[in-house]
């Protein structure tokens, strides 16, 4: 087929006689007031808008006086125009410092991203005895020592962690099963130590474990050596076995065990569990939550499965529906917030990252949710082959035989060729999301983010049509959720307030 | 994820493209749609790109500023 286009990479031209010229609708000659940066966007269907300036900051306003505000003609009297002043939406002649603190507000939002890469994750091995599913990394059979880091693939991949210039490192030992490799953490922890002698950073340890495989030395080096546990918890017994599959179907019974005895080691916020959800999972989450509250966690993080790995290739991604993963966090959120209301102190932590940034001056390091995409900039990956990766994601792409996120070799690369290469700053350049149709214009683009990664792997580009966006579609869905339930009750108001505080 | 191969047989006057089915499925009908709206996408992308590169470039510099990795 032969397609004939106009100048398709021409901008389009709009001078159509019908319309008049846009200073036809420029009242501000006459306006008392100036409208700084803002954006808005439908709330609900009772006419509510949900406005937001330039850092984030939120008002919910009913149609007409987000129209009479958008066309400037909202009178000084008007009890909105304070609160629209009050969060620098506008300025008039009585403020003259509004535009100067909305610009030390956007300074303090942004001011963490200098610190670049804060998470450094090292894939020790991976060898695993679980044989999950939807595991998102490749499994092998756990004797096969090729599998492994080796020696000097660690201490290459050091050489990159203390290139970043983040005062606060985070090292977070993944597998397959990290404990399977124990002595090549106990080699990182130490070396990694002994450097920061001179480098003098805040160094903090994670251990990434399904906790079957633990053992007294692990818990011993961990509690002398001040290392966090991470583990996973899918739900009550039935669920996770089923999600989890081992020899022996116990791994529910081990990770429960394991979460007792390494709180008695190493203290119980110690260790954090994270959640897995699967089709399986969708009926049952106040079973889930209930059995995070039954072993004292503080909250749970409601996940969606990521398009990655061995969930595509087990077609347990496509299992379920963006609008059915949704339902299932929805009515997460409202049990736990009926919990609260019962005076349990629990927290969902997803939606407490995302109210951090409605609610706070602060951003969250949550990967997903940053533009810049977190990408290199937020966390890295160093698999146990030396390849580095631009985000844990890439890596499990890269387990399907898609390298397009693998952004160099600790053996071979320099700090530089990684960090400078095509392969990261382009996703980093093309995602960002003040730049790209849809997210440019989006009220939501403050607490949002790019996830190039995810666009990637299922549109086929990292900057991805957001209609088509499953990630687009799911924040949209959560941001409104969010202040729908918090404009509906003061109570819940103050609960999220509480949450964005401790995020 | 390519479902249609696109070669440009002329640029003056016209643009002037050539979309070729990768798989059996692909309707022609459905080629040109896709084409037609990969191409005002980016349309889109260029033009906001334009207008926002400035504000982009200063907070990708700012995440960069402190590696020792700029200026060269
Ligand atoms: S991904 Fe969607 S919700 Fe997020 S900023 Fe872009 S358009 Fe808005």
């Amino acid at each position: 087929m032969i397609l004939s286009l106009a100048s398709p990479f021409q901008r389009p031209v709009c001078r159509v006689a019908k319309f008049r010229e846009a200073e036809a609708f420029d009242s501000s000659a006459n306006a008392a007031y100036t409208m700084l940066p803002w954006r808005f966007t439908a709330l609900d269907g009772n006419d509510r808008y949900v406005a937001t300036n330039l850092v984030g900051e939120h008002l919910v306003l009913d149609r007409e006086t987000i129209g009479k505000f958008a066309r400037q003609e909202l009178a000084p009297a008007d009890p909105a125009y304070d609160e629209l002043k009050a969060r620098h939406f506008l300025i008039d002649d009585d403020t003259n410092v509004a535009v100067d603190l909305l610009a030390l507000k956007v300074r303090t939002k942004l001011a963490p991203l200098a610190n670049f890469t804060a998470l450094h994750i090292f894939v020790v091995t991976l060898r695993c005895e679980h044989s999950c599913p939807y595991c998102q990394v490749s499994r092998a059979n756990n004797d096969r020592g090729e599998f492994d880091m080796s020696r000097e693939t660690a201490l290459k991949s050091l050489d990159l962690v203390f290139r970043s210039p983040s005062p606060a490192l985070k090292i977070e030992f993944q597998g397959g099963e990290s404990l399977l490799n124990l002595p090549l953490i106990k080699l990182i922890v130490e070396e990694a130590k002994r450097r920061n002698e001179t480098a003098r950073r805040e160094l903090a340890f994670v251990v990434a474990t399904n906790l079957a495989v633990l053992d007294d030395e692990a818990l011993a080096f961990c509690k002398a050596e001040n290392i966090l546990v991470s583990t996973s918890l899918d739900g009550p017994a039935e669920l996770h076995n089923a999600n989890r599959p081992r020899p022996g179907r116990d791994s529910h019974e081990r990770a429960v065990d394991g979460i007792h005895r390494a709180r008695g080691v190493l203290g119980h916020y110690n260790v954090g569990a994270l959640m897995t959800t699967t089709s399986a999972s969708l009926n049952q989450v106040k079973a889930i939550i209930d059995e995070y509250l039954r072993l004292d966690f503080g909250g749970i993080f409601l996940r969606p499965l990521s398009p990655y790995g061995f969930a595509i290739k087990t077609k347990s991604y496509a299992a379920y529906s963006r609008e059915r993963w949704l339902e299932f966090y929805f009515e997460g959120l409202d049990y736990i917030i009926s919990l609260n209301r019962q005076g349990f102190d629990f927290i969902e932590h997803y939606a407490a990252m995302v109210l951090k940034k409605m609610l706070t001056p602060l951003q969250t390091s949550y990967v997903d949710l940053m533009s810049p995409a977190g990408i290199g900039i937020a966390a890295i990956v160093y698999n146990y082959d030396g390849t580095v990766y631009a985000s844990d994601e890439s890596r499990m792409l890269a387990e399907m035989g898609d390298q397009t996120f693998a952004l160099g070799n600790v053996h071979r690369d320099s700090f530089e060729d990684i960090m400078l290469g095509d392969a990261l700053l382009e996703p980093l350049t093309q995602s960002f999301a003040g730049s790209v149709p849809g997210c440019s214009s989006c009220a939501f683009e403050p607490w949002c983010g790019a996830d190039p990664v995810f666009h990637h792997a299922t549109q086929g580009d990292p900057v991805g049509k957001k209609p088509l966006s499953a990630f687009c579609t799911r924040s949209m869905a959560l941001f409104r959720g969010l202040i729908t339930r918090m404009e509906a009750d003061d109570d819940v108001r103050a609960l999220f307030e509480k949450w964005a505080n401790r995020a | 994820m390519a479902t249609v191969d696109v070669r440009i047989l002329a640029t003056e006057p016209e643009i002037l493209c050539e979309l070729r089915a990768l798989d059996k499925g692909t309707k022609a009908a459905d080629a040109d749609l896709k084409f037609r709206r990969e191409v005002t996408d980016h349309q889109l992308r260029m033009a906001i790109e334009e207008r926002t590169s400035g504000y982009r470039d200063l907070i990708l510099g700012l995440a960069f500023s402190k590696t020792g990795l700029q200026g060269g």
